[in-house]
């Protein structure tokens, strides 16, 4: 008899959308599809987006954390990284991390749909094989994210009911690349090759391959495929959730499989190296063009941005675009670059500064902005020099160009941004790694590492490599190629080679230049800018307190 | 039933009635409060058909005193007293031994303590001379009003006399040095020495703290002697004292229970937080429920105190309860004025202000910036390791300090530039009053404008960049007596306002001139706004003021309610039904226009010369409309009983009541709905014993069907102990009540989630765009992304709050001091609080559960002192609250040291590292026992901060943070006025202060550098190893350039200070211009004075820091990483000027 005094307390019946209405239809289904894609597709660039992650704020590229780079300005999260303040006290993994939580969140989505799928009407076979396989690339790619940064982590593959026990611990560094690899699989039989152009940015089955190849390399890596952890547990049969606990080299052999199938699915996927644009330009095509053909997979929470916004705003030096960001790119990089012939550079100091830039690798000119160059349409001349228009906090002695488009500049201030995840180019450079350490440098090795480098004009690498030799060039390479894509600190943190000296430890160096009187071209000099920390316990993130005080998770060792 | 009415119309011829049957038939009858003394009263008799309940109160009064000769006067609080009969209107001296009837109020002054001392019948000696020595003259109010019926007696004597209807008076034989006592029912009495001058006129001043007093609670009033609950108030006085836009921000120091805290001035967006009785959950809202005229309103900040005759808080479960679910944090009830029978009255108030900040920081000259700069690179290079590079050369340095070169080496004042030292704030009221025995009117319209201190506010054309805030009141209260039996109010209200400025928030403004450098921009160069590029990110606050357009606000708020009262008379004796209805509406418009404000960056050429290069280019206006619009509708029905049987006196009243509120901004559009019945019984004896239960049953939406209601019951008990008769008459403890509460109150919300117990509801969002599918330039488009939310919980219920009072009133030296104290506790139990330990890995928002406990204990009171000294009479006034709080549960985290936990702690307590002083120098540092520090990879320097190591392990860290300080809301507070008045003069100060409060600082009151930003001066006490060698005054660490992950940025006792202080809140000077000059202009009075606000400031925060501006909400445990800095508290210096018609 209550009912009419309850009613004016009832909520209108039919008007709220609820988990029975997303699982209604195929409309519905897609809003919840774009929403995990929003959660779940992992950005090399930190955001500036409150609804997405309500702790972000603008953030340099993690680039300065490692040997390629320094930030211009000293608040950013990579001065944290560079002096080992990295605590579990701060913000996850000292602000590098600020998915951590929405990554939870992106999975849970992905187990929900699984779950639920069977219960939208109507749906053709096809149609659902996709959805299955685009949530569990979803899936798969935010546990590699996570296992390439806490090393193994709770799998969790169904969504939390209420009722159920929260408190799933980690699982060991095996396990999850296994769970990984098997929700790749499944990706792979159920994901198209293709999709209209309209769909651009689903997953396909070439993301899946490169998303295994990357997972598997990561995994067969000394990092991981190895007997005993960098540091161990204070239990040691927690020693498993860093490593495997034994090393395996047929694991190179499985992350070699895995990238060359990625190359061979790769053209039914209509992906191929960018290669007609000349080899001066098609390396900046690549990072420049949103959508070209060397693009498997892009983030594309926004379609274009302001210069005053994420993710140019973090890059971008403020004497340019009075940005927050400026990357300065530092000679421990530059020195990286070859030769045009493929001889290393040498650095000894001089006056001829630009002659020394001009013989490098043309994928140089295409990724720094160095003094004299043209930077962009808002700069056509690049000052850098002591004095410079361009010097202030340019440690590094140059700036970083890659990523910011020439279409960005105070006349036309937005543009899309290239928010690259998976390129082809990396498989290939996969490839080249996994099947040097699984069967020592085969030419299928060489192979695959020339495409790479002759389409930018740099000659092969000398067939006469040892294994050894061609492991510091796949390396290099590697560094060049990738350079400034979010692969560094990952690659030299697998490759356990972070706390060699001026990786993440040690002198970070920089060209100080000079105008010569009478001359056009500059004086340099190298100069140690700084001497950056590394210690040990940095070779995996650690849990966030506020989650290890809930006692669940193991902390990582040394934090 | 019999029918009072028939029984005197009908029923005649009867015998006749005595005078007191009358009167208490006319008390019951209207509901009127009638006081008199016995002993004038006992003779008289009235014809029984004399009374007619047809007509006004007013007009039976008059007629059941016809015959005595006696007279009735109207009292404020609407008392109607009986008083001694009137001399003629010659006003011939009538001395007591004359007098039929001796003023004398015996039985009265059993129960009006408060009443001046009976004059004593008792044969007094006789005057030893009878000499013509007259003196005569007039007794008025505090408005000048002559009094009539005031008793004037000579001191230690019973010869007297009283005045007539004009107030004049005459006494004869009256001696130099003859002390004269004035005294008057419900008036302060005033004893004066006659100075042997002929002509004595006195003013004699309304005794606000009668017990008489009817005092507001929930859905009702009462007379304060019956109240068994804690409740204190305000009236308009006090209100209008303080020149302010919002009322929130004048209460505070009024009252006690009371907390305030304001935390920004900008204009039209200043209100203070208030909690009464501190803060009791740490979840959800703590807001107090806020009622106008017993209806519950979204914003009452922005109500004309001229219109407002009462602001009441209900603090304790007796007096809350009856609002059951929204009466845990207590209630704010605010009462508007109403007419009253007599001539229209017209009043105007006109107040013009001077606004300036009570505080501000200033910025580090350009010099010293650059110079410190340097130190900051040197120190923080030591840290990462790197070469040090000085980033201002010394030839830098020189030019900073010469000033040489004003153009590439400025030393810009952020503080001039952009904010300015005064404002203007006027504010203007006309109100109307009066009506008739079947209509009375309150009609008021008032002005409100204030302006902001933003400088240079004009560098877009047609475009105000300055803070603007302008309202218009309007009142209208109509009270018709349709009937005897049926009357009905019509009230209207409607607020405008309207909010003009730069679109970009003030806190950001303010935040840009603490962020602003003083040499990345010159300012002007002419009327050019300059920048220079090259030094790092320029911030210049007036280019970012106009970086985000205009805007102009449009606010407007109109309510209207309709209120009927039936009598139900014939039915049941004492009954009487209420109807309300309430409609109110909300619309905003927000008008944005952007046009690009030009900069010039400055080159220098070749020759030498200046080139200013535009960065922009002229554009038109863009514009753009936003709407805001709720409502809010309100429906209450029930019925009240009030009746006396002899020395018992009962009431009760019962009503339902709904409220629903639409707004486009709720959750699904569902409109928010609440309903309840509540009621209320009190039972009295004599006025001695008191008891009273009340209750609130309510539903909401936010649980499921069958949790929805709740009950909400609370029972309280008073004794009024002077009443007994067994306690002793004396006059120094004249009156005793003792009154306690228990009851229950519950709240339904946390956060604005609605509906907890549903199934979690998905929003589906394009705005900002869900995902983007397709090619660049091509197929790219935006699609909708669906949002999984907060899980829902079926079992959500009640949070429920234990309340429990115990006070105690009392009178001493015939009310020349009124005390109130209170103790409480408050037990929150079942808080709607969120899960503390659930793995992140659940990836969802869980629901709130019913699983926090809190407690909240204190006590509060206040303290009246009323004297004269001579013709100077006063008012000390003082109030007190504590209030602590703990938390006793809640889901928190495993931490590894108890010290740690959050639970047993006050909410919102700071945790912070102790901080022991600086190491000053290297041995310090290299000391081999020295705690390692986790931060900065342990490179310390000298004027780093040393830090306790707490648990003794040897290293610094998170675990060695410990409960520092309180939180950032007060747990004491209170204040002290003094108020009074000396002829036409009156004044009043108050003093405010609040204490158990911490401050932590925002970032850039006490760092520099960081971020390019700028560098307060007082950051120069920064140590630095020569300031140290050489014992200068020392404040801060080493300088930094470094952000808050720096060993020295932790959240430490060096940051987080008291934030105790002191405040000449308001004070106020008047002076009422004589009547005599006034007549003549048709005025009855007029009176001008001067008021500020916020005049002086005694804390030990740094300074150019306002304590109450830590820029974090309360409650907040963020501390100093906060950019956040609101637009500072302003001083306000008013004029004003008030004329009665």
């Amino acid at each position: 008899c209550d009912k009419p005094i309850d009613q004016f307390l009832d909520k209108a019946p039919g008007v709220d959308v609820n988990e029975s209405t997303i699982f209604s239809s195929r409309v519905q289904l897609e809003t919840y599809i774009a929403g995990t894609y929003r959660l779940g597709i992992h950005s090399p660039f930190h955001y500036n987006d409150a609804n997405l992650i309500s702790t972000s704020r603008l953030f340099t590229i993690d680039a300065a954390i490692t040997d390629e780079a320094e930030s211009e300005v000293t608040f950013m999260h990579t001065e944290s990284w560079n002096a080992a303040d990295i605590t579990p006290t701060s913000a996850p993994a000292g602000r590098e991390d600020e998915r951590f939580f929405i990554r939870w969140t992106a999975i849970r989505n992905a187990n929900i749909i699984l779950e639920r799928l069977n219960d939208v009407p109507g749906l053709e076979e096809a149609y659902k094989n996709q959805v299955i396989g685009e949530v569990k690339f979803i899936r798969a790619l935010n546990y590699s994210e996570m296992l390439k940064r806490y090393g193994g982590v709770p799998i969790i593959d169904k969504r939390f009911q209420l009722t159920d026990d929260f408190k799933v611990g980690r699982s060991s560094v095996e396990d999850v690349v296994n769970f990984i690899v098997a929700d790749c699989d499944d990706a792979i039989a159920k994901l198209p090759a293709t999709y209209p152009s309209t769909f651009r940015g689903r997953a396909t089955k070439t993301a899946a391959h490169l998303l295994k190849s990357r997972t598997l390399l990561y995994a067969a890596s000394p990092l991981f495929n190895a007997a005993t952890p960098y540091l161990n547990m204070p239990n040691a049969a927690d020693n498993k959730l860093l490593c495997y606990g034994n090393e395996n080299n047929s694991r190179w052999q499985l992350a070699a499989d895995a990238a060359k199938a990625a190359i061979d699915a790769a053209s039914a996927g209509g992906f191929s190296l960018v290669t007609d644009k000349g080899v001066d330009r098609n390396y900046k095509f690549v990072w420049e063009q949103p959508d070209n053909a060397e693009i498997v997979l892009a983030e594309k929470v926004y379609n274009t941005r302001a210069r005053t916004q994420f993710p140019y705003y973090g890059m971008a030096p403020s004497s340019i675009a009075n940005a927050w960001g400026g990357v300065s790119v530092i000679h421990n990089f530059v020195r990286k670059y070859e030769k045009r012939d493929g001889k290393p550079q040498t650095w000894p100091g001089g006056t001829d500064l630009l002659k020394k830039y001009a013989e490098l690798d043309p994928r140089f000119a295409q990724t720094v902005g160095y003094t004299s160059s043209r930077y962009n349409g808002d700069v056509q001349l690049l000052e850098t020099f002591q004095g410079g228009r361009h010097a202030a906090d340019c440690e590094g002695g140059a700036w970083l160009k890659k990523f910011i488009p020439d279409a960005v500049s105070a006349g036309t201030p937005n543009a899309t941004y290239n928010g690259i995840v998976f390129r082809l180019a990396e498989a290939y450079l996969n490839y080249a790694e996994a099947l040097n350490e699984a069967q020592g440098p085969m030419p299928a090795a060489f192979e695959a590492v020339n495409l790479v480098r002759q389409r930018s004009g740099m000659p092969p690498l000398p067939a006469s490599l040892t294994k050894e030799q061609f492991r510091q060039r796949i390396r290099n390479e590697r560094d060049i190629e990738l350079a400034f894509e979010n692969h560094r600190l990952w690659d030299i943190r697998r490759w356990k080679v972070a706390e060699q000296d001026g990786v993440m430890q040690g002198a970070m160096q920089g060209l100080r230049i000079t105008r010569v009187t009478g001359s056009t071209d500059f004086a340099y000099q190298v100069y140690t800018f700084e001497n950056r920390t590394f210690l040990p316990r940095m070779y995996l993130h650690p849990f966030p307190n506020s989650e290890v005080f809930k006692g669940y998770l193991v902390q990582n060792p040394g934090y | 039933q019999t029918n009072n009415l028939a029984k005197y119309e009908k029923n005649a011829p009867a015998p006749a009635v005595s005078l007191k049957d009358a009167l208490n038939s006319l008390k019951e009858h209207y509901k009127v409060d009638i006081v008199f003394g016995d002993q004038v009263i006992e003779q008289y008799t009235v014809s029984p058909g004399i009374i007619n309940y047809r007509q006004s109160v007013e007009k039976n009064l008059e007629a059941v005193l016809s015959t005595s000769g006696l007279k009735f006067r109207k009292l404020k609080n609407g008392t109607y007293a009986i008083v001694g009969r009137m001399s003629g209107r010659r006003g011939a001296s009538l001395g007591v031994s004359e007098a039929k009837t001796p003023i004398a109020l015996t039985s009265l002054s059993e129960h009006l303590p408060m009443l001046p001392q009976t004059i004593s019948t008792e044969t007094g000696r006789e005057p030893e001379k009878v000499a013509d020595n007259p003196v005569r003259g007039k007794v008025t109010d505090e408005k000048g009003e002559g009094l009539p019926g005031v008793n004037v007696t000579i001191k230690g004597t019973t010869r007297g006399t009283t005045t007539d209807a004009s107030g004049n008076f005459s006494l004869p034989n009256i001696e130099k040095n003859t002390i004269l006592v004035f005294s008057f029912i419900g008036y302060t009495p005033k004893e004066i020495i006659a100075d042997g001058k002929p002509i004595l006129n006195v003013s004699l001043t309304e005794e606000s703290k009668s017990l008489n007093e009817v005092v507001v609670v929930g859905f009702g009033t009462q007379k304060k002697a019956t109240v068994t609950g804690a409740i204190a108030n305000v009236t308009t006085k006090d209100l209008v004292q303080s020149p302010v836009a919002n009322i929130s921000n004048s209460l505070v120091g009024r009252m006690p229970g009371l907390f305030a805290v304001q935390a920004s001035g900008e204009p039209g967006n200043d209100a203070s937080t208030l909690r009464i009785r501190g803060v009791s959950t740490f979840s959800g809202a703590a807001d107090p429920l806020i009622l106008v005229n017993g209806i519950e309103v979204s914003n009452y900040n922005n109500i004309d105190p001229n219109e407002i005759e009462n602001l009441t808080i209900l603090k304790d479960a007796s007096a809350t309860a009856i609002y059951g679910i929204r009466g845990a944090n207590g209630v704010i009830i605010i009462t508007t004025k109403r007419g009253k029978v007599g001539k229209p009255q017209l009043s105007y108030t006109a107040n013009l202000a001077v606004t300036s900040f009570t505080n501000l920081r200033k910025g580090m000259d350009s010099y010293n910036y650059a110079r410190l700069y340097n130190e900051a690179l040197r120190n923080d290079a030591y840290v990462t390791g790197a070469v040090y590079t000085p980033r201002f050369t010394e030839a830098d340095l020189a030019k900073y300090r010469s000033g040489e070169d004003p153009v590439f080496y400025p030393n810009t004042d952020w503080y001039a530039l952009v904010l300015k030292p005064q404002a203007l704030q006027t504010q203007h009221n006309l109100n109307l009053n009066g009506g008739t025995e079947k209509v009375r009117y309150f009609v008021s319209a008032g002005f409100f404008s204030q302006g902001g201190q933003f400088n240079n506010t004009d560098l877009i054309k047609e475009f105000d960049a300055n803070r603007k805030y302008k309202r218009y009141n309007f009142r209208s209260n109509f009270d018709f007596d349709v009937t005897s039996k049926l009357k009905v109010s019509l009230d209207v209200a409607s607020q405008t306002e309207n909010l003009s400025g730069a679109n970009w928030p003030t806190v950001r403004v303010i935040e840009g001139i603490g962020k602003a450098n003083p040499l990345t921009s010159p300012g002007f160069i002419g009327d050019k706004l300059v920048n220079l590029p090259g030094l790092g990110t320029v911030v210049n606050p007036l280019a970012d003021m106009f970086g985000q357009g205009y805007n102009r606000q449009f606010r407007n708020f109109l309510q209207g309610s309709v209120r009927v009262d039936y009598l139900l008379d014939f039915l049941v004796p004492g009954l009487s039904a209420t109807g309300i209805l309430n409609y109110q509406n909300n619309n905003t418009e927000t008008l944005t226009n952007l046009r690009p404000l030009i900069t010039y960056n400055a080159v220098r050429l070749p020759d030498g010369t200046v080139n200013l290069i535009p960065q922009n280019i002229e554009q038109p206006f863009s514009f753009g409309q936003n709407i805001g619009k709720n409502r809010r509708t309100y429906a209450q029905f029930g019925f009240d009983y009030k009746r006396n049987f002899g020395d018992h006196s009962v009431t009760s009243t019962v009503n339902y009541n709904q409220t629903k509120y639409f707004d486009p901004n709720l959750a699904f559009l569902v409109p928010n709905g609440y309903q309840g019945v509540v009621g209320r019984a009190t039972y009295g004896y004599k006025n001695r014993y008191l008891a009273e239960f009340t209750f609130g049953y309510n539903g909401t939406e936010n649980f499921a069907p069958g949790k929805r209601f709740g009950f909400f019951p609370a029972y309280s008990l008073g004794w009024a102990v002077s009443e007994e008769p067994f306690f002793p008459k004396n006059d120094v403890l004249t009156y005793m009540k003792i009154r306690g509460s228990y009851g229950e109150v519950g709240n339904d919300r946390i956060g604005g989630d609605r509906f907890l117990y549903r199934p979690s509801a998905y929003t589906q969002s394009n705005n900002p765009a869900g995902y983007f599918f397709g090619e660049t330039g091509s197929t790219i488009t935006a699609y909708t992304r669906a949002i999984e939310g907060r899980l829902g919980n079926p079992d959500v219920t009640w949070e429920r709050a234990v309340k429990q009072n115990l006070g105690l009133e009392l009178s001493l030296w015939k009310s020349k001091i009124s005390v109130t104290a209170d103790v409480f506790s408050e037990d929150r139990n079942n808080i709607l609080a969120n899960l503390g330990t659930v793995p992140a890995t659940v990836g969802a928002t869980l629901p709130a559960y019913n699983l926090g406990r809190m407690r909240n204990r204190g006590f509060d009171g206040d303290i009246t002192y009323n004297d004269r000294i001579g013709q100077f009479n006063f008012t000390v006034r003082g109030n007190f609250t504590f209030a602590r709080n703990k938390v006793l549960f809640q889901d928190e985290v495993q931490r590894p040291f108890t010290y740690q936990y959050r639970t047993g702690q006050r909410f919102g307590q700071y945790f912070g590292l102790i901080a022991d002083g600086l190491y000053n120098t290297w041995e310090e540092v290299n000391d081999a026992s020295r705690p390692v520090s986790a931060w900065n990879n342990n490179r310390l320097q000298p004027g780093d901060i040393r830090y306790k190591d707490v648990n003794g392990d040897g290293i610094i860290n998170e675990d060695d943070a410990v409960p520092i300080g309180y939180s950032n809301f007060p747990e004491k507070i209170f204040g002290v006025s003094l108020s009074g008045g000396y002829k036409g003069f009156d004044f009043s100060v108050l003093f405010q202060g609040a204490s158990n409060v911490s401050l932590a600082y925002a970032r850039r009151q006490v760092r520099g550098w960081f971020e390019n930003s700028g560098a307060v001066d007082y950051l120069i006490n920064s140590w630095s190893a020569e300031r140290y060698e050489q014992g200068q005054t020392i404040w801060f660490p080493r300088v930094t350039t470094g952000a808050d992950e720096n060993h020295n940025n932790k959240m430490s006792t060096y940051w987080v200070r008291d934030g105790s202080y002191v405040r000449l809140k308001n004070a106020e000077i008047g002076y009422n211009l004589p009547k005599e000059m006034l007549s003549r202009l048709g005025l009855s009075s007029t009176r001008i004075f001067v008021s500020a606000n916020n005049l002086l400031t005694w804390s030990s925060v740094f300074p150019g820091v306002d304590p109450e501006q830590s820029g974090t909400p309360p409650g907040s445990t963020i501390g100093g990483t906060t950019n956040e800095e609101p637009y500072p508290l302003t001083r306000t210096i008013n004029f004003g000027l008030n004329l009665r018609f």
